[in-house]
């Protein structure tokens, strides 16, 4: 039973628990697979373990992050993995470029980009988001569409300018 | 401007990169390890507190049970007869009292008071104990807890003969009294 639900999870949430990670890491792939280990050998299976990975994965990519920053400075983890995209190459969406989308997510507040990722990847409710980010349902609400209105903002400029 | 919504999809529409091959390999290989370790599969889920409260309450209700059952075992035991040890002191080998007790009823001039166990350092104001004399009247002679105006041979009170006796004049081995002897003699005159 635990097999199968932490499969399922797997399929369902590994990309965009990869796309969650990569706000704070350039190895999210480690993060995430860390954070599904914690849950196969969690002594008590938690109430909501989705949530509860999305709130692993961030501690495990932010432990990355620090490794890595002790490593190498910025740019060298630049050169060294220039192809770290955020999003796939099947391009889906044809009104926005994945590159751009990952530059105007980039300039986002962390906070609130954690926010952006998993809910609109994650498709974590308001309720989830609060816990995760330890604030009222009420204050993740604003955040959100405040974040989404920054995005909103900075794919348009982008797009004028490349008009 | 499109509403939100529909920028919200928009954004879906971007699929994030998939997790790595190795990372999935990674996590199917734990869980494989995990199962192996775990037969059942599932891991037992914790006690609630009413479990906990009902696995209290047995343990105490078998606790009275065998308190109850071994009552009779635990108790204190029954008050001696006797004084106890502390006060009567230590029991003392019959053959270290100076004077042992004897069976028979003595005469009441052969009761005495003898300190008890005096060798031994445990004399007591007042603590005497009467003895009876009439099986070893020569440790009663001799034994330095008599008092010396007390001390030799005891009376023999149980001589059969009368104490002022003569031997008989015609020579026989029978024993007469004094006054027998006068009256003989007068009978004879």
């Amino acid at each position: 039973m635990r097999r199968q639900q932490i499969h399922d999870l797997l399929e369902s949430e590994g990309a965009a628990l990869r796309l969650f990670a990569t706000q704070w890491c350039h190895w999210p792939d480690d993060a995430v697979q860390e954070a599904f280990i914690d849950l196969v050998d969690v002594p008590v299976w938690p109430d909501n373990p989705r949530a509860w990975l999305y709130a692993a994965t961030r501690n495990k990519a932010k432990n990355l992050g620090r490794a890595e920053r002790r490593r190498a400075t910025r740019q060298q983890r630049v050169a060294e993995h220039a192809q770290d995209a955020w999003f796939s190459d099947s391009h889906r969406s044809p009104v926005i470029d994945q590159r751009e989308l990952q530059t105007a997510l980039e300039q986002l507040d962390p906070d609130e980009r954690q926010i952006v990722v998993a809910r609109v990847w994650g498709e974590m409710k308001l309720e989830e988001l609060a816990d995760l980010v330890s604030c009222s349902t009420s204050a993740v609400h604003r955040r959100y569409h405040a974040a989404i209105a920054k995005l909103r903002r900075q794919l348009e400029v982008e797009n004028a300018t490349d008009q | 401007m499109p509403p939100i919504n529909e920028f919200e999809n928009d954004l879906k529409r971007s699929t994030p990169r998939p997790l790595s091959d190795d990372a999935r390999a990674a996590v199917e290989a734990r869980l494989l390890d995990a199962e192996s370790a775990r037969p059942r599969g599932e891991p037992r889920a914790a006690p609630s507190h009413a479990a906990l409260i009902g696995i209290w309450a047995s343990g105490f209700a078998i606790g009275a049970a065998a308190m109850l059952i071994l009552a009779p075992w635990l108790g204190s035991p029954p008050e001696p007869s006797t004084p106890s040890a502390p006060i009567a002191g230590p029991r003392v080998p019959e053959r270290d009292f100076p004077i042992a007790a004897a069976t028979e009823e003595p005469p009441s001039d052969r009761l005495i008071a003898v300190p008890v166990a005096r060798e031994f350092g445990r004399r007591h104001a007042g603590d005497r104990e009467v003895l009876t004399v009439g099986r070893y009247p020569s440790v009663l002679r001799n034994h330095r807890s008599i008092p010396p105006g007390r001390r030799g041979p005891p009376a023999d009170h149980n001589e059969a003969a009368p104490r002022n006796t003569v031997p008989s004049p015609s020579g026989s081995a029978e024993q007469m009294t004094r006054r027998e002897l006068m009256d003989e003699l007068l009978d004879e005159a």
